[in-house]
């Protein structure tokens, strides 16, 4: 009589023919603003949105290349790279210290911009696989009105001695990478007179088991009054003077480390050739010059220096690297 | 699928429910879809029309107004007055220049605030009432791009914190030299006012800068992150305008000012009418499956009320039953049907019944048969008794009458009912012996019997019964009377003939002989049975027939078809058939 077969084949097609209709009414793209993959570049940024905002705005409008952010933490990103099958993802890493960017330099593509003689090279790469952006050091802090001026420390060692016990605000080393690297800091310029233990223990002692959990929670501790003194990035502590913070910035009379964060090329980036004009202009003179003048950041630039100069120490990272668990492990059982 | 086909294709209900079902329901879905697509496109289009202008209409604003700042921001930068402001540190001039820059913006000052930069960027006047810092780095973003082109008005995007703003600047260059920079800003707030009439403020507009960032919009569009998400989809290479936007939006460039402006209206078809519709369509597809359903099993019924009926009278009539009639007042072909199965049970009942009747009539002449073989073995014994008493006495027709009379009596006795021919005439020659010493041999007897013949099957007993009658009513009376039995075939019959000499028989005799006229024969009882037995056995073509012969006598014939298969065989099918 009939083939159901057949019905319901027919049913199909006029379903679609009346589906079909719609289909094209609705299907106007805008082909005119389809981008050209030479247009586009995907960065991927554990910076603070106030530092790449600004940055990226102004390389999009100076070199007209549409720029995707994917932001994250350091570690986070640069996992992800890892993972990521090669020239499937980002194009270029902008952030994070560089010896995180060291352990993971398998990952980049080798780079020297061609203003590289400009350049800081006391962190530079060996191998070109990161290129250096910003100095952060490390530096100590005081609330001013509870620390006058001429009282405030003005070396490593006053840390460890008790004249600041129980007055220090200090954020977990473990949690974070700044404060590790301040902890560093403190052993490695203090070797010569104490050995890596006793800086720990002493300080330990100081710290009397009261430790922030994150950077900014040491500093609000030193801005309202809780601790005198503190230990921080300059950034930070700059960033917190501008709100409005009271608060007291010093460079210890030894020096301090500086150790920037880097950029690198992720390899096989299906945008090379913009990861690499992001990467000139990165440490180009003006942006370099507004992280001075704008972001509370030193510039890698020797001649982009309007801030005042500061005694460097060289922040021997390969020491950091090797004996991080070991210091660590020690750190978490002085404060359990 | 298979499955459900056969399923289908099971029941007539099913079958008819599923064309019922195509039948109403396929044109109505695609039409209801058509309709809902054609009458969606062409709402949309009258959408987008209606959106064109307006937009058309807030370009036409914006730059309007951009012409007009471009001018007010040269004739500023053409200002000696403020020149003099930035580069002397003296009061007086500087207030002097203030009062320039605010009677050169007067009629602009709702719309933006005006700064005037040095060439560090610092700002040394500004019409701002708010205490808002407008440093600019010189050697960034808008006053590089200024200083590099101090000719044109730069437009710029820039975003501090949340809110962002458009910035306008120009360069003032005097004797080829930059000396700072004018600079006009415009927040949500004058925007506001730069657009107040320029569009229907149901729908919400964004503008966005040459990278698709967002410089202004309106409340509704900044809910719905208009900005973000068309740049997100322009980056990702995705489709801008994506089916499942709450709201439809269009987009143009403003003129050459590297922004773009955005219009979000309402979609044409929300969500909810969108439902509704379809709602409404579904429900009315449910009617009408009901609607089907309805009809398919009452279609199948009745088609099939009378097909079932027919069905039970048949099984009915299977079962033996032939009283059955089936009902039916319809006048179409199940009625046909249903009139032609009553016709043929009706005749297949009478057929039944004249069979009835012959079983009946051939049990009769049994029975009578039977009767007559009353206690065959005692008179056989008695007879054989007196054919020796005969032979020892020297009485030798004792012998022979008894002898022969035994030999009938036998024969007629005997289980078989039928025999070979040539048994028969043996028989009737045993007979006649009998009769001829009875009648002292007053009559001759001839037989003609062909070879062929000899074997051919006939009932027991038909012959004597003629034979007799030819004696008794015909030769008894004669002195020299004759008998004749011819046999022969004739057009694949079989005849047999009687004559004899007799007187005949009258007109009205004859006429009863062939009557067959049960009650009217019964002084001719062999007559009668034996032209009942040829009847009954093969059908009304054949039988007994008399006729007068005009040299006297009467000549009866038997006619029946020949049948010379074996013996055993032919009565059994006789007796089955």
């Amino acid at each position: 009589m009939f083939s159901l077969q057949k019905i319901i084949e027919g049913i199909a097609v006029a379903t679609a023919l009346a589906v079909g209709i719609c289909g094209c009414a609705a299907d106007e793209d805008m082909e005119e603003y389809r981008l050209a993959e030479e247009q586009k570049l995907t960065v991927y940024t554990s910076h603070k949105k106030e530092i790449y905002e600004p940055i990226i705005k102004e390389f999009e409008e100076r070199s007209g290349i549409w720029v995707e952010i994917v932001p994250g933490g350091t570690n986070e990103l640069l996992e992800k790279i890892r993972f990521e099958e090669n020239g499937s993802g980002g194009d270029i890493m902008f952030g994070g210290g560089i010896d995180s960017l060291e352990v993971y330099s398998g990952e980049f593509e080798p780079y020297r911009p061609t203003q590289y003689d400009h350049l800081d090279h006391t962190y530079a790469s060996e191998t070109d696989s990161y290129t250096v952006f910003s100095k952060l050091p490390t530096v100590l802090i005081y609330n001013k009105k509870m620390v006058i001026s001429a009282g405030a420390p003005r070396s490593w060692e006053e840390l460890l001695s008790s004249r600041w016990k129980g007055n220090i605000a200090y954020a977990d080393p473990v949690k974070s990478g700044s404060s590790y690297t301040s902890l560093q800091t403190m052993i490695q310029v203090l070797s010569s007179q104490y050995s890596q233990e006793q800086v720990l223990r002493n300080f330990s002692y100081n710290l009397e088991h009261d430790i922030a959990q994150g950077s900014e929670e040491a500093i609000e501790a030193v801005v309202a009054g809780e601790k005198l003194i503190g230990i921080t990035y300059e950034e930070a502590a700059l960033k917190r003077i501008e709100a409005g913070a009271d608060i007291g910035v010093i460079y210890p009379e030894q020096g301090t480390t500086a150790v920037p964060d880097g950029c690198a090329i992720i390899k096989d980036a299906p945008h090379q050739e913009n990861a690499r004009l992001f990467m000139e202009f990165i440490v180009s003179e003006d942006v370099q010059r507004l992280l001075e003048d704008q972001l509370h950041r030193r510039s890698v630039r020797e001649d982009v220096t309007n801030a005042e100069a500061i005694e460097e120490i060289p922040y021997d990272l390969n020491y950091s690297r090797e004996h991080r668990e070991e210091v660590l492990a020690l750190w978490e059982e002085l404060n359990p | 699928m298979g499955r459900a086909e056969s399923m289908i294709k099971r029941s007539f209900k099913r079958e008819l429910f599923v064309c019922f079902v195509l039948v109403a329901l396929l044109p109505l879905l695609i039409s209801d879809f058509s309709l809902l697509r054609v009458f969606k496109a062409k709402l949309s289009k009258d959408y987008e029309k209606d959106a064109m202008e307006q937009m058309k209409n807030i370009e036409e604003n914006v730059v309007d107004f951009l012409n007009q700042m471009d001018r007010t921001l040269e004739s500023l930068t053409r200002s000696h007055t403020i020149l003099t402001g930035i580069t002397e540190t003296d009061s007086w001039l500087r207030s002097k220049a203030y009062k320039q820059l605010y009677e050169e913006t007067q009629e602009f000052r709702e719309y933006a605030w005006f700064h005037v930069l040095d060439l560090d960027g610092q700002c040394i006047f500004t019409t701002s009432s708010a205490n808002q810092k407008t440093d600019l780095p010189p050697y960034w973003g808008i006053l590089k791009v200024a200083y590099a082109h101090p000719d044109d008005m730069i437009i710029r995007r820039a975003g501090d914190g949340n809110a962002s703003s458009l910035q306008l600047a120009r360069a003032i260059i005097v004797n080829d030299e930059c000396q700072g920079f004018v600079l006009a800003v415009l927040y949500e707030e004058h925007f506001e006012a730069i657009l107040r009439s320029a569009y229907d403020n149901k729908n919400g507009i964004a503008i966005l800068d040459r990278f698709w960032e967002e410089v202004y919009s309106t409340k509704t569009t900044r809910e719905e992150n208009l900005g973000q998400t068309l740049r997100q989809r322009r980056m990702s290479g995705e489709k801008i305008k994506q089916t499942t936007d709450g709201i439809s939006f269009y987009i143009m460039p403003i003129e050459d000012s590297g922004l773009y402006l955005v219009l979000g209206k309402d979609t044409v078809f929300t969500e909810d009418i969108t439902k509704t519709l379809m709602g409404v369509i579904l429900t009315i597809a449910l009617l009408c499956m009901l609607f089907c359903l309805f009809m398919a099993s009452f279609t199948s019924e009745y088609l099939t009320t009378p097909i079932k009926k027919l069905t039970k009278a048949m099984s009915s009539v299977q079962n033996g039953n032939l009283d059955v009639h089936v009902d039916s007042k319809r006048k179409d072909e199940l009625g046909q049907l249903s009139a032609d199965f009553n016709r043929m049970t009706g005749e297949l009942k009478n057929y039944m019944e004249l069979q009835v009747q012959h079983q009946r009539e051939l049990s009769d002449s049994n029975i009578a048969m039977m009767q007559a073989q009353l206690n065959p073995h005692f008179l056989y014994n008695t007879l054989d008794t007196m054919k020796w008493v005969g032979k020892v006495n020297h009485i030798p027709e004792i012998a022979v009458l008894s002898s022969d009379l035994a030999k009938i009596l036998r024969m007629s006795i005997s289980e078989e009912k039928f025999v070979r021919l040539s048994e028969e005439i043996r028989l009737v020659h045993y007979y006649m012996e009998i009769q001829q010493i009875r009648f002292s041999g007053r009559f001759s007897f001839d037989v003609e019997l062909p070879m062929e013949l000899e074997d051919c099957i006939v009932p027991k007993l038909i012959i004597q019964p003629i034979v007799e009658n030819a004696v008794l009513h015909g030769v008894k009376e004669q002195d020299a009377g004759h008998i004749f039995l011819n046999v022969y075939a004739q057009n694949g019959r079989l005849y047999i003939e009687v004559t004899d000499s007799g007187a005949g028989m009258s007109e009205e005799m004859i006429q009863l002989l062939n009557s067959r006229d049960r009650e009217a024969l019964k002084g001719h009882i062999g007559f009668y049975n034996v032209a009942t037995i040829l009847r009954l056995y093969y059908g009304e073509a054949y039988g007994v027939y008399a006729e007068s012969k005009k040299s006297g006598g009467t000549k009866v014939v038997l006619v029946l078809p020949i049948n010379l298969e074996e013996m055993g065989q032919n009565a059994e099918s006789i007796s089955g058939g």
